[in-house]
């Protein structure tokens, strides 16, 4: 039988974000946001929904006189997306 | 991007994607740091040798390549701080993060060794070898290391050139071999440029071409 795509994952902005994350250690708000092409309103969002789901952790600080977000992507956030990637290879029928 | 939901397809393609889009990039200037302290050590380097050549060997004209330090760290902090702004347009990757590592644990050895080096001063030994032998074998090792993380062919050869050195320089103190001037300056000099100099211009000219 197969498995339920986890649904916080299963929409485009969500997966994006993670996917950026999972290929880096951190990065920040305006790189999230150039890549994904999406507003600032909606990226922030997104990214506390994936933070009240322990899937990634924001950290916001100064750099000078400038603020500075920086997400990474947790343990929790790490293994969600690997079951996620899991359950597509399932419904694809990819090995 | 809107918040849709997608088919299993779009998802793994979005994923590619991402992916895609976040691998590792060389940036301009990436080549800055190895060529800033590539250039320092082997300008102090020189700097010893005819120091030493001039004063018929006085020891006292090792203290010298405490340059390499006071130099090379101002120029260091002056870049790290330059590439600051780099965190916001670009992503932190593992790569980053073990290359950092990598040089930090390099830079604290190598601390040792040179506050081992002045310690034994102070008995009046003359341990500045010390310093010479783990600049050969510890930048050598972060050069062909940094050069396997990063693939660059020119770290991983440089890096292999200053190890062959710092092996042959260390078995020639533990024979009793008596350095000179006039080969181990030189052969220190040309470590730096084949570890840095010259693997700091390939990066830099990569990322040129690439950004």
């Amino acid at each position: 039988m197969l498995k339920e795509l986890n649904p916080l994952l299963h929409s485009q902005l969500r997966l994006a974000i993670m996917s950026i994350l999972m290929n880096c250690e951190e990065a920040s708000f305006v790189y999230i946001k150039e890549q994904t092409q999406a507003t600032a309103g909606n990226l922030s969002v997104q990214l506390d929904k994936l933070v009240a789901a322990g899937y990634i952790t924001v950290e916001k600080k100064f750099q000078g006189k400038k603020p500075l977000t920086l997400c990474s992507v947790t343990d929790e956030g790490k293994q969600a997306f690997e079951e996620y990637v899991a359950a597509l290879r399932g419904y694809l029928d990819v090995k | 991007m809107e918040e849709k939901r997608l088919n299993s397809q779009e998802s793994l393609e979005l994923i590619a994607r991402m992916i895609n889009k976040t691998k590792r990039q060389l940036h301009i200037g990436q080549g800055n740091l190895l060529l800033w302290w590539g250039y320092t050590s082997a300008i102090v380097g020189l700097l010893v040798g005819v120091s030493l050549l001039l004063t018929g060997g006085n020891p006292a004209c090792n203290w010298l390549w405490f340059l390499i330090w006071i130099v090379g760290g101002i120029g260091m902090m002056v870049i790290k701080r330059k590439d600051k702004d780099r965190i916001e347009k670009e992503p932190f990757t593992y790569v980053d993060r073990i290359s950092s590592n990598l040089w930090g644990t390099i830079g604290w050895m190598f601390a040792l060794g040179t506050l081992m080096s002045i310690g034994f001063q102070f008995f009046g030994k003359d341990t500045w070898v010390i310093m010479l032998v783990f600049a050969f074998l510890l930048a050598g090792f972060g050069s062909s290391m940094q050069g396997f993380i990063l693939q660059e062919k020119s770290m991983v050869v440089g890096g292999a050139i200053s190890l062959v050195a710092g092996t042959f320089v260390l078995g020639c103190v533990l024979s009793d071999t008596p350095l000179k001037v006039w080969w181990v300056i030189p052969l220190f000099i040309l470590c730096f440029v084949f570890t840095m100099i010259i693997p700091g211009h390939v990066l830099n000219a990569k990322a040129k071409k690439q950004c």
